[in-house]
Formats: C-alpha cells, structure tokens, sequence
C-alpha cells in the first residue's frame, strides 16, 4: 500500500513523500525498515522508535523542517 | 531463456539494471532499477520512482515491483487530474504513463484484432537486465 504525506519543505516547495507498506510479507524485511527510514529522512538506526512513538503531526513537523533537496535524497541519513 | 537477477549482495553496491514487462510484439522498458541481495531476499528499488520491492524469490519481487510501479502511476493519475499533484509528482507520472501507455495499446489493439485471442509471448511478464557490469564475487541465491 502506498502512504503519501505532502508537505512544505523548509524552503519552501510542495513536496509529497510516498512510503510503501508491504502487505505480502508477514514481516517486513530490513531493506523494507531502510527503505522506509531513507525515504522519511530518519536515520536507520531510529526508524523502529519512530514507527512505534511518533504521531503524525511529529512526522509532519520533522518533514516540514527539511530541504525539498533533502526529502527527495533517497542516501541513507548519516 | 536464462533469468537474469541482481547479484550484487549490499545496498552500497548494487546491479544496476532496467525491468521490462513483455508487449506482443516487443518488450517495454517500465523503470531504471538498481538491485541487490540481502541475506536471503532479492530487493529491487526504482532509481526514477519512489518504489521498491523485495522477496526471497527474485519472479515475484518483480511482479511485485511492476505491480507496484502500477498502483504508483494509477496514484499520480489521480493526484494529476484533481489537480493535488506536486511538480515532481506530476514530472514523474508523464515519465511513468509515457512507458505504459504504448504497452497497453499494444496489447489492446492486439486483443482488438483477435477474435480469439491466442497466448502471446509472455505479455505481460517481467524481467531484468543489467546494465553494466554485473557485480563480481557474488553467487546466484540458488548456488548458494
């Protein structure tokens, strides 16, 4: 399934950032968790908190603090 | 015919590679894809589009890539035509529909023109190929 989230960028820009959620796998592998992680510009290391804790204005505030450079960068967060 | 596959076996270095989806006549060029094994599972990622997929059989992290690649143009139709579209979003469908749209005219009109329509060849089916040189010191999942 596919999750989209449209935000303004910090500076400025309409960004949508689309996640997937596997459905056909019972649990979700590691490069499915990285996947995820890059594309919401978390680091990999904090994806799992962040998918257990955050609520969706948090994930809204982190997007809307980042570079439409930044949100549309699929390298891992260092 | 011999399945190519992504041997490459970290994100850090993968296969670069194209997957097409076979037309009746011709196959169709659908995303850029770079691929890669981790632990047991092939994982397949667009370089042009916001979708992955992964599996432990490398057929159906295709499928599921193409699948995908589908549900993710029909999303952008969508967002296009009320307007809602971002102008990354809206780059990315003209990119997407302008590979699709041949192949589904192809495949009509041939269903068009048959009253019966007889078996193609493998339309409709996925495959991968490299590009590049393949990554070395790596083994097919099955041989190893």
């Amino acid at each position: 399934m596919l999750f989209r989230v449209k935000v303004l960028s910090s500076d400025g820009h309409n960004v949508a950032v689309t996640v997937q959620v596997d459905t056909h796998r019972k649990r979700p592998s590691d490069a499915a968790l990285n996947d995820l992680a890059d594309r919401l510009r978390i680091t990999r290391g904090d994806i799992d908190s962040a998918l257990e804790s955050w609520r969706p204005e948090q994930l809204r505030a982190h997007l809307t603090s980042i570079t439409k450079a930044e949100l549309l960068n699929r390298a891992p967060v260092k | 015919m011999t399945l190519e596959f992504p041997t490459a076996t970290t994100q850090d270095a993968p296969d670069a590679g194209s997957v097409f989806v076979s037309g009746p006549h011709r196959d169709y060029l659908l995303s850029e894809t770079i691929g890669w094994r981790e632990g047991d599972v092939f994982v397949l990622r667009s370089s042009e589009f916001d979708i992955m997929a992964e599996d432990e059989d490398f057929e159906s992290a295709l499928t599921v890539l193409i699948a995908r690649l589908i549900d993710f143009a029909t999303m952008l139709y969508e967002l296009v035509e009320s307007g809602d579209a971002t102008e990354d979003e809206a780059e990315a469908f003209r990119l997407l529909s302008g590979r699709l749209a041949p192949l589904a005219q192809a495949t009509q009109q041939q269903d068009t023109t048959r009253r019966r329509p007889q078996r193609r060849r493998g339309s409709g089916s996925g495959h991968w190929r490299h590009r590049g040189t393949q990554a070395s010191g790596s083994v097919p999942l099955s041989a190893a």
